[in-house]
């Protein structure tokens, strides 16, 4: 049979959205058992199925027919639900998710998917009891350490057994590999699904302005008040539509929540399963839309948040009851909008984290200097920098050399924030502000040797007139609040070979990283305004000291200047200096 | 029509001498505008463009070829797309479109040039006058314009 690259690709784009609905329902019943939901699933698989068949992915076809089977029997009651049920069918979704991303580059992939059917049916046959914990273990797999973790400890122990499990797994992790490396690239025919009701707003905004646009047209030789009057209301009019359609544009990239929600409530699922901890989960506001670039760059590190929730947060069921707790952890996650965008909360009721214990750690790890005064609230953001581990020992599921500074690297990347709220044996809640859309940022316009740049207004602490704060002799320095900061002259920090004269007082933008503040000069602070991002491309992105650019109000184009790279250059250069002085 | 043996170059001019290259090659040729600076970028990286709201990156072929650098002249964009995206090329004058027919064309002409062998097409002769064809998308791509920091 032909097979049409096309077709498959969008029948892939169909059933992720089924296999979406997929994990919900397997969710769902653990939770909540409830029968009826087994149609619904048995429907599911039965669409993929058909699907696939007609799109030419026999094997594929062949594979959910057999998982087809095995949801009959749990729809007609045959087979009960258990725990170890539910783990197969999340593990038999892993498996679809997979086959069907490798499948659009690939429609000849075809896994080794032997191990796990035959253990299926045995599920599915009742003989749940005797391999519930092969099963368990088979649908860790896509924490390949783990596994390895665990079967290093029972070592000897049923070795056939587990050398079949490791097998299996082995396979997996090359797959899990290569589904890393395709979800972090966007591919460029990569597609959106629309809500019909926002596209059609978006047509009738065009059709709108396409009125205006001629009734402009039409007016535009007319010298008498009257029709100059037309004519100059319509394209009133038509400026107005044109904003209103990039606002509806830019829409059409929001996506909700729910699939985040769900990937990391399964997450937190997977782990607590193999930390043997209890956790109950709840969302709110799933229904909040994010950009669809911001929502594929936080999953990362929202899911490193859940995993040190649950396993350096949530205590183990005895510690709880000992401290008076329910035996089963809470994790909640939530999203709300505010003026500023999105606000995710990711809140555990775990042992919480201790501020003097942070401290010493970062004196230890020499992240601040000794005998430092930090305002408690302060403390607990120490976590965030690079080089701290709040873990004793590192542990599996958290604490692999990923630390907390690459979730605030990332959130930062997307001009997000996160900050930390807690309270030692009630838990600790993680916040994160988010804006809805990556491609709009506040900027401040400043003017360096007569080109106006662009500042991301998030990235300066503050703006200061140098006039008022005493600076050396040679003004390469500032006292600024008691702090001695060194300034740097933005316009040659971008080599901008232009003369600049010094003498002249300017505006000081003042940027920190870390602890360390450094004060910019700059010729003139024009103003803010929202800026509208546009994308670089390739022969001219990624240059060092620059974000991206945009369009100014002039026309001109502008460059978006990355201030933390610059800062965090210069403090590296000047303790450099400091060592060698030293 | 053009016939198969003939192409269509546009003309232009850079310093004293005449280059060509293939019309298709060209998006588009744009009035020339004052460029943004843009920092750590090779020598012949002359800044960024505005061209209907996407920003463009211009090269300045004087210098690319080693020519001297005058700031007073009249210019114009030869904007193009390569596999990077788009970069305009700043060039002299642009003189016309010309039909060359294959065997007005010297694919290796034993002479030396500024234009590194690597994208020069060859050597054409229009009415006494020699024109070298260059591959305007190679000269365009074949180097990094980003410095290492």
């Amino acid at each position: 049979m032909e097979l049409d690259l096309e077709l498959i690709v969008s029948f892939c784009d169909e059933a992720s959205d089924l296999l979406n609905r997929w994990e919900q329902i397997c969710l769902q019943i653990k939770k909540q058992p409830n029968s009826d939901v087994w149609q619904e699933m048995f429907r599911i698989a039965h669409n993929i199925k058909g699907g696939s068949r007609a799109v030419g992915l026999l094997e594929f076809g062949d594979y959910i027919h057999k998982i087809e089977d095995g949801i009959t029997l749990l729809r007609d009651g045959k087979v009960k639900t258990s725990d170890a049920v539910i783990s197969s069918l999340l593990k038999a979704h892993e498996i679809l998710v997979d086959w069907i991303t490798q499948a659009k580059t690939n429609p000849a992939y075809s896994p080794k998917i032997q191990t796990f059917l035959n253990q299926f049916d045995d599920i599915m046959n009742g003989k749940d009891s005797v391999i519930l914990e092969e099963v368990k273990e088979f649908n860790n797999s896509q924490q390949p350490e783990v596994i390895q973790h665990e079967s290093d400890e029972n070592k000897g122990v049923n070795l056939s057994e587990k050398a079949n499990v490791q097998l299996a797994t082995s396979s997996n992790q090359k797959k899990n590999k290569s589904r890393g490396t395709h979800k972090t690239s966007i591919s460029a025919n990569e597609t959106i699904r629309i809500s019909a009701q926002k596209l059609d707003l978006l047509i009738q905004s065009i059709g709108e302005l396409s009125i205006h646009q001629s009734i402009a047209w039409h007016t535009k030789n007319q010298t008498n008040a009257e029709q100059m009057k037309t004519f100059i209301n319509s394209l009133q009019l038509g400026q107005k539509i044109t904003k209103e359609l990039y606002e509806k544009a830019l829409s059409l990239r929001m996506q909700p929540l729910n699939s985040v929600f769900q990937r990391l409530e399964r997450n937190i699922i997977d782990i607590a399963q193999t930390l043997q901890k209890e956790v109950v989960v709840s969302l709110d506001g799933g229904d909040v839309e994010l950009d669809k670039t911001v929502i594929e760059k936080i999953i990362d590190p929202l899911t490193h948040i859940v995993r040190n929730a649950v396993d350096h947060g949530v205590e183990m069921p005895d510690v709880r009851k000992a401290c008076g707790k329910p035996d089963q952890g809470q994790i909640t996650i939530s999203a709300h909008q505010d003026a500023f965008g999105v606000v995710l909360i990711i809140k555990d009721d775990g042992k919480g984290l201790i501020a003097d214990k942070i401290l010493k750690k970062a004196i230890e790890k020499k992240i601040v200097p000794e005998n430092t005064q930090i305002p408690e609230s302060e403390i607990l953001n120490l976590i965030f920098l690079p080089g701290f581990s709040t873990a004793d020992k590192i542990t599996d599921v958290s604490g692999r050399g990923v630390g907390m500074d690459v979730v605030s690297k990332a959130l930062y990347d997307l001009h997000g924030t996160v900050r930390i709220e807690s309270v030692p044996h009630q838990g600790t809640s993680f916040i994160i502000t988010l804006p809805t859309t990556v491609s709009i940022i506040d900027g401040m316009i400043v003017t360096l040797a007569g080109q106006n740049y662009v500042i991301p207004v998030g990235a300066v602490e503050e703006v200061i007139n140098s006039n008022r704060y005493s600076t050396d002799s040679t003004g390469s320095m500032i006292c600024l609040r008691d702090q001695v900061v060194p300034i740097y002259d933005l316009g040659q920090a971008l080599k901008h070979n232009k003369h600049i004269d010094k003498s002249e007082r300017r505006a000081m933008l003042i940027c920190r990283t870390g602890k360390e503040r450094i004060a910019f000069q700059v010729d003139r602070v024009l103003g803010q305004q929202q800026i509208v991002i546009r994308p670089l491309n390739e022969n001219i992105d990624g240059v060092f000291g620059l974000l991206g650019g945009t369009i100014l109000g002039n026309g001109e184009p502008g460059l978006i200047i990355d201030i933390p790279s610059l800062t965090e250059h210069y403090v590296g250069l000047n303790k450099r200096k400091k060592e060698a002085a030293a | 029509m053009t016939n198969e043996n003939e192409l269509r170059f546009i003309i232009y001019k850079i310093g004293d001498e005449t280059y060509g290259s293939p019309l298709l090659s060209v998006r588009e040729v744009l009035e020339f505008q004052a460029p943004k600076f843009m920092p750590n970028m090779i020598k012949s990286f002359s800044g960024v463009i505005n061209v209907r709201g996407a920003i463009v990156g211009v090269i300045d072929m004087r210098l690319k070829f080693g020519f001297p650098d005058t700031h007073q002249r009249k210019t114009a964009m030869l904007l193009c797309d390569t596999d990077r995206g788009p970069i305009a090329a700043v060039v002299d004058c642009i003189d016309c479109v010309l039909e060359i027919s294959e065997s007005n064309m010297e694919k290796e002409p034993p002479i030396r040039s500024k234009v590194a062998s690597s994208y020069l097409m060859g050597v054409a002769k229009n009415k006494e006058q020699l024109i070298t064809i260059i591959d305007l998308q190679k000269a365009l791509t074949e180097e990094e314009f980003k410095l290492a920091v």
